[in-house]
């Protein structure tokens, strides 16, 4: 880059302007050879003529100004061609072409050095996309490096000229011009390296960023993006008291979204279920430590799911299986670390398997963290019975009872023991077993039936509240019994760890599960809304028969049942409103953008290319079609009344195009008189006048003289009769260049 | 950019009053010196058609002053000096039983000039005072039905002592809201004083002032003055001043209407003094002070006058601080 030397002049100056200016349409059309598929001549001619100018500017300095004026509305007849040709692109291309070679070749005012920039740029990214090579970043750099010199010199030259940059007389400029070698030596190499060196630097800590930043985690090393946006909840944790899943109720942002497609059918009730909990210990239920290491272990990786599940598939892409449904499930942050699922499934598809660790015993998938990002995941093939199959005890645990380092696990076999453990007071065991007699009344009998008579039971003597305080002064020391024996109403986690307790007290294996109930159907995306006010907690036995059977015994909820209770997805009553629309917003965004499925987005791509072609061939067509009329029109015979209709509407248009200098004067403030106070004309003067306020520039005793000109120009515009207005427009280009 | 400076009013009408304003600022200001505000209010006043109250100590140039923009303008002047015992007729002209003609015949009093000084106006009567009231307004005086027209132009310079208040009778309001402008002289700097004693001591009969300012050409600059153009904004903003003093809570009154209309002729009159045929919010906001203060009374009035007439003007410049000006 070239920066301002004490040896030029304006006139060197705009030389080399010139010359940046010309190198970059040089440049940017030589892009266009990259092209395989575009003719090469225009490129070939524009890339010529520019060569040819830039070798003998004088040659082009001395052209009249009419060869210009002929170039420009030669343009229009070279580009309607193409567009007859019915291509789109290639019209494209060469009307940016034949712009740049005339821009590039011509440009003096500010305007029209900011046309030649953008033009360039819009060519060789129009190149560029279409090609996707290499040489195209060489050509971008190269450009980024020219444009910058070009404005920076355009910057100069208008300072070095106290703003009258447009005034140079080109053909004065060019008269002394005795080649670029001679003007270069002028220049002064400093400057010229510097600019360059900085300009490198750049490129260089921009090349490093860009090879570093993608090898770099940059949220595990910057402490500030390990912020948690979200408080996380506590309630959809390992370890549960009493109450913590109730507490979640009462926010009622949404937890998570869950978008089904191409699925007829859905549960009529969805249990979103994300961790079962079997370690009971006064009132409150935990994942038992055995469990609880697995989960924690990183090597009980989805990868090794196949050990349990062999029906199970856990990959990073969707199965190739199209006819499946398929549930996403977008977590908001800081909702859990355990996935919430509907059941079982045949196929998990994760982004980042390696961060998702199994829990085969208790069915459930747990991050390393509550995550501080929206998680995305994909199942197929859920079931959509209320049961979920249980996994032999330590079938399979052979080769992982050593850990990393090669020490042999402590055998921990608490894990089924605590299915069925109740660990409580000798009043509060004797009170359990006495309900648990009142409920079989002595009779043996399946799981399920239990379960069905608990829940009867539990249902009869306690109603649904949200709060309820335990009265402390009981000979039970169980929270739980306590709750029983009082009669008092409860909420989700009483019902659920009192089932758990009866159950267990029974003899049959019960844990309890927790996670979302329900949720409500988005019709503006079609999506399920669970919110954390749905959060539930609920109940798990065993059936004996292989199965965890889900067990739900808060009033309202239904008894037990094998079956499936499904419902046509058509059938779902729909959330409106405007929340329900602006979440729905958020999921189209997620579906769209955020989504790990790359096909959504090739498809909303391809829809918006569609789409656009689709417009520009109507178009095309209504050109076309528009043209053809106007030549029947033409060539159709001429009655007096035509001819004369047509010559005045030529005048009247020929009046307002003499005339429409004056009309787009302030056109932006004549559009937005009816929103301002006044007129346009005294605003623009008043907001010059403004701006001129308290600047005390050091200048030259001729241009204070033309600043205090302006300013009483100004001042008249503002606050004078507008019969006396000198012409406006030339007041506040004088202004915008003094003050 | 073209220089040529597109006018609303005529280029010559506007030279003229430049070079009257020129012509009469350089004359008095030979004598006066270092009174360069006081005296380009007079000059407003003078093009505004205005009439002047001079409050200030005895002996610092009201006088002076007042006879220098007579001579300077080839004008008559008078001067009356006011005292308890003056009589209504001893200011506008009495009429007098002529034997040969047998009839009355109007004899004309000082009033009837072009420059009027009444020096220490508040030493006069009530009824003495208000026999000025019409003149002052209407430029003319009636006696006996009879209706006679004085000087035109005619300017009133009345002088008042502010310290000094033993016997006098205070100006009523009305009277008050006649003037124009309330002026002070104060006292020159030391520099001037030093000019002033170092020149030789002269009558003001032997004052040269050259070529003097014919009453035509003041008679086209008042008629200048009206013409001069006040874009909406800035009456917005005059009305805004108005106003504000009307709201005021320290002053027993606000501003009248003919106030409001002297707000204006005033900045009109200062936008021409400076040679330009538009008004700007500073021509109001540089006026304002001259012209409001003495109309406006405090609530709770002062024992001296000096310290009412400060704190009017500060309740004043605060109104102009406050009021938003056109930008």
């Amino acid at each position: 880059m070239v920066r301002q030397s004490q040896k030029l002049s304006v006139n060197d100056m705009f030389r080399i302007k010139w010359l940046l200016g010309a190198t970059m349409a040089i440049v940017s059309i030589s892009s266009l050879f990259n092209l395989e598929s575009h003719t090469r001549v225009q490129g070939a001619v524009c890339f010529a003529v520019l060569a040819i100018s830039i070798v003998f500017p004088k040659l082009l300095a001395s052209a009249p100004p009419i060869v210009w004026k002929l170039f420009a509305f030669s343009i229009i007849p070279m580009v309607s061609i193409d567009i007859f040709a019915k291509e789109t692109v290639p019209a494209l291309l060469n009307l940016n072409t034949w712009l740049v070679l005339y821009r590039g070749l011509n440009h003096q005012k500010r305007r029209e050095e900011m046309q030649l920039v953008l033009l360039c740029l819009f060519l060789l990214v129009m190149a560029g996309m279409l090609t996707t090579s290499l040489v195209f970043g060489v050509q971008l750099l190269l450009y980024t490096g020219l444009a910058l010199g070009f404005l920076t010199m355009g910057t100069l030259l208008e300072s070095k000229s106290q703003g009258d940059s447009e005034g140079i007389d080109p053909k004065e400029a060019w008269k002394n011009h005795r080649g670029w070698w001679q003007l270069s030596n002028r220049a002064g190499y400093r400057n010229m390296a510097l600019g360059s060196a900085m300009f490198a630097s750049l490129l260089g800590i921009a090349g490093l960023a860009f090879l570093f930043i993608p090898r770099v985690d940059v949220e595990e090393k910057v402490d500030l993006f390990k912020m948690k946006a979200i408080s996380s909840q506590t309630g959809l944790s390992d370890s549960v008291q009493l109450g913590e899943v109730t507490n979640i109720k009462k926010d009622n942002r949404v937890a998570l979204r869950v978008d089904v497609s191409g699925r007829a059918f859905v549960p009529a009730m969805p249990y979103w279920r994300a961790l079962a909990l079997d370690e009971y210990k006064n009132g409150g239920f935990s994942v038992s430590p055995a469990l609880k290491n697995m989960l924690e272990d990183r090597r009980w990786t989805p990868y090794n799911a196949i050990r349990f599940w062999n029906d199970r598939w856990f990959a990073d892409t969707p199965s190739r299986d199209s006819m499946r449904d398929r549930w996403t499930f977008f977590l908001e942050p800081g909702v859990s670390k355990f996935l919430p699922v509907l059941g079982s499934f045949r196929h998990l598809t994760f982004s980042d398997l390696d961060k998702l660790s199994i829990g085969p015993y208790e069915h459930a998938f747990s991050l390393e963290d509550t995550p501080s990002k929206m998680v995305s995941y994909q199942l197929e093939g859920i079931d959509l019975s209320p049961t979920i199959p249980t996994i032999d005890t330590y079938s399979h645990l052979e080769d992982f009872n050593v850990d990393a380092k090669g020490r042999r696990y402590e055998q921990d076999s608490s894990y089924p023991r605590t299915l069925l453990e109740l660990p409580m007071d000798s009043g509060s065991r004797e009170y359990i077993d006495k309900v648990v007699r009142e409920i079989s009344q002595g009779v043996p009998m399946t799981a399920v039936d239990f379960a069905t008579k608990a829940t009867e039971y539990l249902a009869s003597a306690h109603g649904y509240s949200l709060s309820s305080t335990l009265p402390s002064d009981s000979s039970l020391e169980d929270p739980i019994a306590r709750w029983m024996n009082a009669g008092l109403d409860g909420h989700c986690e009483f019902f659920a760890s009192s089932l758990v307790l009866l159950s267990r007290a029974a003899g049959f294996q019960a844990r309890l599960v927790v996670g979302f109930k329900g949720g409500a159907w988005n019709a503006f995306e079609n999506y399920y809304m669970v919110r954390n006010s749905d959060a539930h907690a609920w109940a798990e036995i065993n059936d004996g028969q292989g199965n965890w059977l889900r067990v739900d015994p808060t009033p309202g909820s239904g008894l037990p049942t094998t079956v499936p209770q499904t419902i046509a997805l058509s059938s779902q009553i729909a959330e409106g409103g405007s929340q329900a629309y602006l979440d729905s917003l958020r999921m189209l965004w997620y579906r769209r953008i955020v989504n790990f499925d790359e096909q959504a987005q090739k498809e909303a791509a391809i829809q918006i290319k569609d789409f656009l072609l689709a417009y520009m061939q109507i178009a095309e067509e209504w050109t076309i079609k528009g043209i053809k009329e106007l030549y029947n029109w033409i060539v159709a015979p001429w009655s007096t009344k035509k001819f004369i209709t047509t010559t005045s509407s030529l005048v009247i248009a020929v009046l307002i195009l003499l005339y429409q200098r004056n009309l787009a004067l302030n056109y932006r403030e004549l559009l937005l008189v009816p929103f301002r106070r006044g007129d346009p004309i005294r605003r623009k003067a008043s907001k010059l006048l403004n701006r001129s306020e308290g600047k005390v520039a050091e200048v030259s005793e001729e241009l204070a003289v033309r600043r205090e000109n302006v300013i009483s120009e100004l001042q008249r515009l503002r606050f004078g009769p507008k019969e006396s207005w000198n012409d406006p427009r030339v007041v506040f280009r004088e202004a915008r260049r003094l003050l | 950019m073209e220089k040529t400076m597109s006018e609303f009013l005529p280029t010559e009408v506007m030279n003229s009053s430049r070079d009257v304003f020129h012509r009469l600022k350089t004359v008095i200001g030979s004598r006066i010196k270092g009174k360069d505000e006081v005296i380009d209010n007079i000059l407003i006043c003078l093009a505004a058609g205005g009439h002047a109250l001079i409050e200030d100590l005895p002996g610092v140039g009201k006088t002076t002053l007042a006879y220098c923009l007579a001579k300077a303008m080839h004008s008559d002047f008078k001067r009356i000096q006011f005292t308890s015992d003056l009589l209504p007729t001893d200011v506008t002209g009495v009429s007098v039983y002529d034997e040969k003609e047998k009839s009355f015949i109007f004899k004309k009093g000082p009033i009837f000039s072009n420059i009027v000084l009444a020096d220490e106006i508040n030493r006069a009567t009530p009824k003495t005072q208000s026999s000025l009231l019409e003149v002052m307004d209407h430029g003319r005086v009636s006696i006996d039905g009879e209706t006679h027209v004085v000087g035109d132009p005619f300017i009133v310079l009345a002088t008042q002592n502010p310290v000094d208040y033993e016997g006098t009778f205070p100006l009523p309001e009305s009277q008050m809201d006649r003037f124009l402008m309330r002026l002070q002289m104060g006292y020159p700097s030391q520099e001037n004083e030093l000019q002033i004693l170092a020149s030789e001591n002269s009558n003001y009969n032997d004052l040269d002032f050259g070529d003097p300012v014919s009453r035509e050409d003041i008679v086209r600059v008042r008629s200048t003055v009206a013409n001069v153009y006040v874009e909406n904004s800035v009456l917005e903003y005059i009305l805004g001043i108005i106003t504000a003093t009307r709201t005021e809570t320290e002053f027993k009154a606000g501003i009248s209407v003919r106030g409001c209309l002297a707000l204006k002729t005033a900045a009109q009159a200062r936008a021409l003094y400076l040679g330009r045929d538009f008004v700007l919010p500073e021509d109001v906001e540089s006026v304002s002070s001259a012209t409001l203060s003495h109309r406006l009374n405090l609530r709770r009035p002062s024992s001296d006058a000096i310290e009412e007439r400060r704190l009017v003007e500060g309740i004043v410049s605060r109104i102009l601080a406050v009021v938003p000006q056109p930008k």
